[in-house]
């Protein structure tokens, strides 16, 4: 009986959380000690959706620099993965790929940042497409470590031996056997890019206006009630892939 | 041959934006005279950094500058968030990678970026004389014409004129603090209510004190070592004196205005305070702050202070830079951005040079509701201190009154 | 195929394999050894705009100031308590909590937080917890407190508990789902019965199969976690205390002052960080490796 209770309450607190974000984005005037706002408008919803086309942009280049950086950081890191996983000292190249992705991104933002200067990168997409590769990338070599098994490798070889060209043995053994673990690490990959903020920040200098970057301004803004509405729209696409498949958001090891 | 594609497609895209820095032939546009520098500006694109941290600054701009820019002289403005700091170190950072141009061509700065920038020698000029609004431009006003106690010398072009107003509820206090003086008062009575918030208003506020201290005219002029620290150790005994009464027992302080924004509209303390005098009018507007919030100045006065619009040295577009700092001068962008509905921030402009009819209009401008009159506040106001006042109270403040228990 | 035709398509894949670690190097590994190089150069005052050539001044003042090794302190401090609380919170969940959590409606709510990022966490705790926030305002409601000046402070306190707090709930659905699917490789259920048949308590299996197994398995997670905390920014940012300063706040900080001159201060901690990081990731890993 307590558990269920307990069970309850924290469904329920989940469940609270996204209201309460619902409830601010058609609030206005909330002041104490009222436990809701004194007005209700769509005001926030209407500027932000239809007069002010700041969010809908944001939300296309969020996407698409997602998507980019999930296919990028995918394929390459299913090929070098096998790679790594077949070299000598394994373990040491591991280690390196764990490098930029456990540095806090902020930092690694500020030693990287002179580079995208140099280059011409920053202010522009394709800079904070590479700068999110930084972290995305080493993360897909990581995640496909464990499917570069031996029984894996082996099944290639199998299949080289019997005379079949390269090709068809991706197509054919490897591409199937890897599809859901490619899928996931695809959708993971793209919520690296769709959350990240202190290297689109720094690389992308204020030019680049993700979604993440707009929340953060809205909070900055002083106006919570436009801030509640960003951070929603910033929580809708993680949880409709979670609906689809819980897979897409969380892998186990 | 699948792997080398791989490779060759991320050293595409590694070198492929590393081309584009082309150079191409620029007006002269000390030597142009205006027409041809609004012919060289059209179909062109401007790049402006600013701040973006206002919803009805950001409307304003959106909705009415980009617009007319665009129909009136053909001009594309980009704008790019990014406060004094982004903007400094992005100076720094494409001077220190040798970048011959520059991701911006027009920021709004006030004194320190100002002091920050010039020490890096990041911007052009002079400009202002080849503006045509600048006829227009209060230079008489040593508000306008000194920013942070520097000479401009053309090196930025005025855009608003604010001053540090306290916020308070009148439902709340009915008769606020007369004066800074009354305020320690004030603060001892109502411990818990009242806090400095650790940025840029923040020191604005304990700048206007020191002054409020030492009398109007002692601090002026180039940084003075003994000066400052006689008169900083004064406000520091005051604060720390001051400190078990403030807001969490001085034990934190706000980080940003926003966060002190909120405490206040909520009621967990009683003042906030604002660059921008006419800001609780917007606010209150926006439904953020309570109705009955009112903005004043105490005695003996707070600091006024001008914003800028600056050109990067090495902007990619120059003619498009001038123009777009011309109209925001002009004044009809000036009369649009002074209206308490729209910004609420006080002209540049000399009200007597203009044109009659625009002397009409802008004596007529809507009635401040809760803020302040300007012509009251403008007996109160204290010429910005020099930068390296700022600078050292910024250390100080965190030394000498947050980590001191 | 001969061993030496063997030999020979190896070399040929090796050929092919010098391209992909370049690839991997280029994208992996430079940026931070580069970006590290160049903090280096800087905070030694060889590099910069307005530097002066070689000097030992910044890492002096950084060092003698304290705030580096009080924000490193101040950083294990969180860390430390989050990812601790997080842990016990996640294995009270996964070892008590199974069936609800592995059907019925908090199997799929508890994922959703996991659509929360960092910044918006902050945001959430500081609209809930401070004195004028939501609980506040409950708790006023029901008459428990007078005033919301009595409602203790919660937020940008220095005890940093709105911090921990945000790194814990923001901890405890991840690890408990991972908890959970190492449970499940780890066939603990079969093992559970094992032990219950050869007449050991479901205590003495939780504490000395159940724990131990899921502590070891879930050794490399926590400890990448642990120092994704460590450093933490936009939730330190939004609710943290201005008298504790977590290590990339003051990193940043340094950056975005009013004085150009603290820069090299800047680069000097980002430097120190990240060489702590990746020394405490080596030896872990190493540690870790041993017992694994």
């Amino acid at each position: 009986m307590g558990r269920k209770i307990l069970t309850t309450i924290l469904a329920s607190a989940i469940l609270l959380t996204f209201l309460f974000f619902g409830m601010l984005s058609v609030g206005q005037a909330w002041f104490y000690p009222g436990i809701l706002p004194q007005r209700f408008s769509l005001q926030s919803w209407q500027e932000l959706l239809v007069g002010q086309s700041e969010l809908q942009e944001g939300l296309l280049l969020s996407l698409v620099l997602g998507v980019g950086v999930a296919i990028l950081s995918t394929l390459s890191g299913f090929v070098i993965s096998k790679e790594i996983s077949r070299a000598k000292y394994k373990n040491r190249w591991l280690l390196l790929a764990y490098w930029p992705f456990v540095l806090s991104p902020v930092v690694l933002a500020i030693l990287v940042q002179r580079f995208f200067l140099l280059t011409g990168m920053s202010g522009e997409v394709i800079g904070v497409l590479l700068g999110q590769l930084i972290l995305a990338f080493p993360f897909a070599v990581i995640f496909f470590q464990s499917f570069w098994s031996h029984e894996v490798l082996q099944l290639e070889e199998q299949s080289q031996t019997l005379g079949a060209p390269a090709a068809y043995t991706l197509q054919n053994v490897l591409l199937p056997l890897a599809k859901p673990l490619l899928l996931i690490c695809f959708f993971q990959t793209f919520l690296i890019s769709w959350f990240e903020y202190g290297l689109t920040q720094f690389i992308g200098l204020g030019k680049v206006k993700t979604l993440t970057i707009l929340v953060f301004k809205y909070v900055n803004e002083a106006n919570i009630f436009h801030a509640a509405l960003a951070s929603l729209l910033i929580m809708l696409p993680p949880a409709l892939l979670l609906w689809l498949n819980k897979k897409f958001i969380f892998r186990g090891i | 041959m699948k792997n080398q594609s791989i490779l060759f497609l991320l050293l595409t895209l590694l070198f492929s934006s590393c081309g584009n820095s082309e150079e191409h032939e620029q007006l002269n546009v000390q030597e142009a005279d205006w027409q041809s520098i609004e012919q060289a500006a059209k179909g062109t694109t401007v790049q402006l950094m600013m701040w973006q941290g206002d919803p009805l600054i950001n409307k304003y701009m959106q909705s009415y500058v980009k617009p007319q820019l665009q129909e009136q002289y053909g001009i594309t403005l980009e704008i790019n968030s990014g406060q004094g700091k982004d903007i400094v170190g992005l100076a720094l950072g494409e001077k220190e990678t040798g970048k011959t141009e520059s991701e911006i061509d027009v920021a709004w700065i006030n004194g320190e970026t100002f002091y920050q920038l010039r020490q890096l020698d990041a911007l052009y000029g002079p400009f202002t004389e080849l503006l045509p609004s600048n006829q227009y431009v209060n230079w008489q006003n040593p508000f306008i014409a000194r920013d942070f106690q520097q000479p401009v010398e053309g090196m930025e072009a005025p855009w608003g004129n604010v001053q540090l107003a306290f916020i308070y509820n009148s439902e709340i206090i009915p008769t606020p603090p007369a004066s800074f003086a009354e305020l320690e008062t004030y603060i001892q009575n109502n411990p818990g209510t009242f806090t400095i918030p650790n940025e840029f208003t923040g020191m604005t506020l304990l700048k206007s004190w020191l002054i409020a201290q030492a009398g109007k005219e002692e601090l002026a002029g180039e940084f003075d070592e003994t000066k400052y620290k006689k008169y900083s150790r004064q406000l520091w005994q005051k604060l720390n004196k001051l400190k078990p009464y403030f807001w969490k027992e001085g034990q934190n302080y706000p980080a940003t205005l926003s966060q002190l924004h909120q405490l206040y509209a909520n009621g967990e303390v009683r003042f906030t305070f604002s660059n921008n005098d006419g800001e609780v009018d917007n606010k209150i507007l926006q439904g953020v702050f309570p109705e009955s919030s009112r903005a004043y100045v105490p005695a003996p006065g707070t600091i006024q202070n001008t914003h800028y619009l600056g050109i990067m040295k090495n902007a990619g577009n120059l003619p498009g830079a001038l123009v777009v700092i011309n109209f925001l001068q002009s004044p009809e962008a000036q009369y649009q951005k002074a209206s308490p509905q729209v910004w609420g921030d006080g002209t540049v402009l000399a009200i007597n040079k203009l044109p009659v009819a625009w002397q009409e209009k802008f004596n007529n401008i809507p009635a401040r509701q809760h803020a302040p009159d300007r012509a009251t506040i403008q007996k109160r106001a204290f010429e910005e201190l020099a930068p390296e006042y700022m600078i050292r109270l910024y250390d100080d403040f965190r030394t000498e009154v947050i980590e001191q228990n | 195929m001969t061993i030496s035709e063997q030999r020979l398509s190896n070399r040929t894949k090796a050929g092919a394999g010098v391209y992909l670690r370049a690839v991997f190097l280029l994208l992996a590994v430079l940026p931070v050894a580069g970006g590290l190089l160049y903090g280096l150069a800087y905070s030694f005052g060889v590099t910069g705009a307005l530097a002066t050539g070689f000097t030992l001044q910044h890492w002096q003042e950084v060092l003698s100031s304290g705030a580096l090794l009080h924000a490193l302190a101040y950083s294990l401090y969180i860390a430390i308590t989050a990812i601790t609380t997080a842990t016990a919170a996640a294995l009270v969940l996964t070892l008590y909590f199974q069936k609800s959590l592995r059907s019925g409606s908090l199997s799929y709510f508890l994922y959703l937080p996991l659509t929360i990022p960092a910044m918006v966490m902050g945001f959430l705790v500081f609209q809930l917890l401070t004195k004028s926030g939501l609980v506040s305002r409950v708790v006023y409601g029901l008459g428990w407190i007078s005033e919301l000046q009595d409602f203790p402070s919660l937020v940008h306190d220095s005890l940093g508990f709105g911090i921990i707090l945000a790194h814990v709930l923001m901890a405890v659905p991840f690890l408990t789902l991972l908890f959970l699917a190492i449970y499940r490789e780890q066939n603990l259920e079969q093992l559970q019965e094992v032990s219950t048949n050869l007449g050991g308590s479901k205590s003495y299996f939780i504490r000395h199969i159940a724990i131990p197994t899921i502590l070891k398995t879930a050794a490399p997670n926590l400890l990448l976690y642990f120092i994704f905390i460590l450093g933490s920014y936009e939730i330190p940012l939004l609710i943290g205390s201005q008298q504790h300063r977590m290590v990339s706040v003051l990193a940043v900080q340094k950056f975005q002052r009013f004085n150009l001159l603290d820069i090299p201060q800047g680069y000097a901690i980002s430097v120190a960080f990240t060489l702590f990081v990746l020394l405490l990731l080596s030896i872990s890993f190493k540690k870790l490796q041993r017992h694994g």
